[in-house]
């Protein structure tokens, strides 16, 4: 029966060794196989030379050359689970293991690198930092986006109306995200202007022409900022004045 | 959300000068309407004895008191 190229050691699965042990396998060959192992670690050839080991990393003397006693040296600062093969010549595959950075260099005309998209994939934010200030851009963006929507639908708006009376349709302090007028009648000239007021003392639309003139006007998708007062005043009786209002 | 204010509470004789210029008040209990306002599907007239009448737009029920708040 012919020899084995290399057994395990343990033979029988692998074993732990506490951070800052040694363990010595006195075993001759010419190749180690990193079966198994849960940490970085040294192994040390005849007390003398000196590896870094992984798992699946392999190594093997030039072949006339062989070691008679191999030590893995746990320096990881955890403990460390192993398993070797170890014998002499080794079994070698066509894969391709890789580890570490990788820098690619494509110079040649015929070699090409491609980069596949892949359309409608979702862009998963891992971090809920990063996620929660995308989710902030993209409720501002769509507050930008109901700012501007023309007046093509009442839907989502508030009536509001007076005769002689003041309706207060945002205080300041409610008033967080701004306020749209989506429609609003006004009256100037005569006793005293009626529309929306700002702040107690700003009219939008104009007040008196000093002509003792009455006109009217309208307002549309007036957007008015955030912590300001707005108000529906209307100054007499025969001052009817009627809004539709959102407050964001 | 704010009770809404009266701006103006008119005397008999304005009363009287503006029903002479063909403005009609709308009456409510027999009582002229001299203010009005409408917010939220409230709505509050003031009559001209100072009383105040306060119902609910959707279901027509008279209210004890403005649903306030800010």
């Amino acid at each position: 029966m012919a020899r084995p190229r290399f057994r395990a050691y343990p033979n029988n699965g692998t074993i732990t060794i506490s951070d800052g042990e040694t363990y010595p396998l006195n075993v001759r060959g010419n190749f180690i196989n990193v079966k198994s192992a849960d940490q970085q670690f040294k192994i040390l050839l005849d007390g003398q030379e000196e590896l870094q080991a992984a798992q699946n990393r392999r190594f093997r003397l030039s072949e006339n050359d062989t070691f008679n006693l191999v030590e893995i040296v746990n320096d990881s600062g955890n403990s460390l689970t192993f398993q070797l093969e170890i014998g002499f010549g080794g079994v070698e595959s066509d894969d391709v293991s890789i580890t570490g950075a990788v820098a690619v260099k494509n110079d040649a005309t015929d070699d090409e690198l491609q980069v596949v998209t892949k359309a409608g994939t979702k862009l998963n934010v891992d971090d809920a930092d990063t996620q929660g200030k995308l989710d902030d851009i993209l409720a501002l963006l769509q507050s930008r986006v109901d700012q501007r929507a023309p007046l093509t639908t009442l839907e989502g708006a508030t009536f509001v109306s007076a005769v002689n009376a003041v309706v207060t349709i945002c205080t300041a302090a409610n008033n967080t995200n701004g306020v749209i007028i989506r429609t609003s009648n006004w009256i100037a000239g005569g006793i005293a202007p009626s529309g929306i007021r700002l702040d107690n003392t700003k009219f939008i639309n104009p007040e008196l022409n000093g002509f003792g003139d009455t006109y009217v006007g309208e307002l549309k998708n007036i957007y008015i900022p955030a912590g300001v007062k707005v108000e529906l005043v209307s100054s007499g009786v025969n001052r009817d004045l009627n809004a539709w209002y959102e407050v964001l | 959300m704010k009770k809404p204010t009266i701006q103006n509470m008119p005397t008999s004789q304005e009363i009287t000068a503006l029903e002479g210029d063909g403005y009609v008040f709308e009456t409510h209990d027999s009582k002229k309407i001299v203010a009005r306002a409408k917010n939220s599907g409230v709505e509050i007239i003031w009559l001209e004895d100072g009383t105040e009448v306060i119902r609910d737009l959707a279901t027509g029920q008279f209210l004890n008191e403005w649903p306030e708040g800010e």
